[in-house]
């Protein structure tokens, strides 16, 4: 496969994978293949991972490769968050993912790093505050918003991760950029049908975004899990094996770039904007946030 | 009976002086970084060979022709001391994707056998650990040469070149447009402790 390899391994396959399993989930007749759509987005992310890395053994020998069984957790989240139905609590959610946070950071941490217990309350807090801002976000508003912020910050994390020398974490929140975005296309047409891309009415959205009901839906179950879960965690697995010399706080602002759009939840944008302005300062704040870690990351880039 | 008594002592003297000539003889050796190299050689693309060292090399060394059972070489290497002439691709070796120096720190050999192959000529057997890794592999070993050095003492100094697969130590990435086979030639001196 020579130079491609890793492209292929890190990018068609996840996305095939997540393509796949997303069709499925949208056009199989059956109700129950319905949690498909949510379990995609992980699944593809689990699919590139062995095809780049293989099976890492279990415990993994190198630290890093333990964001595996973090991906496996997030597809059973998804899948058991879009087939709950009625039973789908946004406060009991919010309680498995803090609690799934702190699993997630005690994971992904390992006992090398130094100043462990603060690196892991970091973390920790990260994906905890992008799966509650994600979450409700989606909850309210369209899921393809929520597709484009994963999209947007997994493809920051990737930067970020390449232009600090590893290649291979950011080929692999390069794959969740890439499940992400044929989750978008693949939702889209459902998007429109529902009303204006980005501003749905909140019974439908709520629907496609959360609960999993509407047809082909658990999107959001989906990609709160994987952006909230897997994404500041490879953050932080490059901060942890950074040997650039850049700060800190530019894989911090990277983890957690999809948290900013808690701004359109300010009461501003909230309340008095229209549905399109408060997608659009969601999205900026994202992109901002995204924007200022790649540049950070960039000054301490070297070419090879 | 008197002189049975001087040729009995006389032999015990002589046993004694050679066994201590034999252990002076044994010297070990404390390895100096400085006149030290450990060089890599890779293949790059299918259509050259990448030369690349480690700047940071410990350990001790024994290498005698008489007594080779006694010989013993013991050498730990800093992976993040990997220098390849370009601080982006050095970054690149010591992340996740090759070396993974955070978590594996050293790269070491334990010698566990020595068999003499001749004068000055070793056939050294021992536990290469490389990327957490840890592997059998026996290696030629040919002393260059032992004399007095600059500051006193004495020195001494030995060479080995072996090839070893990166991917047998887990370190698979980019398979392909880099070699799997990595050419290690190891320049060691050492000053007498």
């Amino acid at each position: 496969m020579g130079i491609y390899g890793p492209v292929i391994d890190g990018v068609v396959i996840p996305a095939g994978v997540c393509a796949v399993l997303s069709l499925a989930g949208r056009y199989w007749p059956r109700r129950s293949a319905r949690p498909l759509f949510a379990v995609a987005p992980a699944a593809g992310f689990v699919a590139g991972f062995l095809a780049l890395e293989g099976w890492p053994g279990f415990p993994p020998h190198d630290d890093w490769a333990r964001i595996l069984f973090v991906g496996v957790w997030c597809a059973v989240l998804a899948a058991v968050r879009a087939s709950s139905g009625h039973l789908n609590r946004h406060d009991v959610w919010n309680a498995v993912w803090v609690a799934t946070s702190g699993a997630v950071a005690w994971l992904l941490t390992p006992a090398w790093v130094d100043d462990r217990a603060f690196q892991m309350a970091a973390l920790g807090a990260s994906a905890s505050a992008v799966w509650l801002v994600l979450d409700g976000a989606m909850a309210r508003r369209s899921p393809v918003t929520g597709i484009a912020i994963g999209v947007l910050s997994a493809s920051a994390v990737a930067a970020v991760l390449v232009l600090t020398g590893n290649a291979k974490l950011g080929l692999l929140a390069g794959s969740i950029a890439a499940v992400l975005f044929i989750q978008a296309l693949i939702r889209l047409p459902a998007a429109r049908i529902g009303g204006v891309v980005a501003g749905e009415s909140a019974v439908t959205v709520q629907g496609i975004g959360s609960s999993g009901q509407h047809r082909g839906g658990g999107s959001g179950a989906g990609v709160a899990t994987i952006t909230g879960g897997l994404l500041p965690g490879l953050a932080y697995v490059g901060h942890f094996n950074n040997f650039s010399g850049v700060g800190w706080w530019v894989f911090a602002l990277a983890a957690i770039a999809p948290a900013a759009a808690v701004v359109g939840d300010l009461p501003p944008f909230r309340t008095r904007g229209r549905p399109w302005s408060e997608v659009a300062v969601r999205l900026s704040a994202v992109v901002i946030s995204c924007v200022v870690s790649v540049v950070g990351a960039a000054r301490g880039y070297e070419p090879v | 009976m008197m002189r049975r008594g001087i040729f009995v002592l006389t032999v015990v003297v002589l046993g004694l002086v050679g066994w201590f000539a034999a252990a002076a003889k044994a010297e070990t050796f404390k390895i100096d970084d400085t006149h030290s190299s450990v060089v890599f050689r890779i293949k790059h693309m299918n259509v050259s060979y990448f030369y690349g060292r480690f700047n940071k090399i410990e350990g001790r060394f024994t290498l005698e022709d008489g007594d080779a059972a006694g010989n013993s070489i013991e050498i730990e290497v800093d992976a993040s001391s990997v220098d390849s002439k370009n601080e982006g691709r050095d970054r690149h070796l010591k992340s996740p994707d090759f070396f993974n120096a955070k978590q594996f720190k050293t790269i070491t050999f334990k010698s566990t056998a020595i068999k003499s192959a001749g004068e000055g000529k070793f056939e050294v057997t021992g536990d290469l650990t490389l990327h957490g890794v840890t592997k059998s592999v026996t290696v030629p070993v040919e002393r260059v040469g032992k004399g007095p050095g600059r500051e006193g003492g004495t020195i001494a100094g030995f060479e080995a070149v072996f090839t070893v697969k990166r991917s047998e130590f887990g370190m698979e990435f980019m398979n392909g447009p880099l070699g799997d086979e990595v050419r290690l030639m190891v320049g060691i001196e050492g000053a007498a402790e």
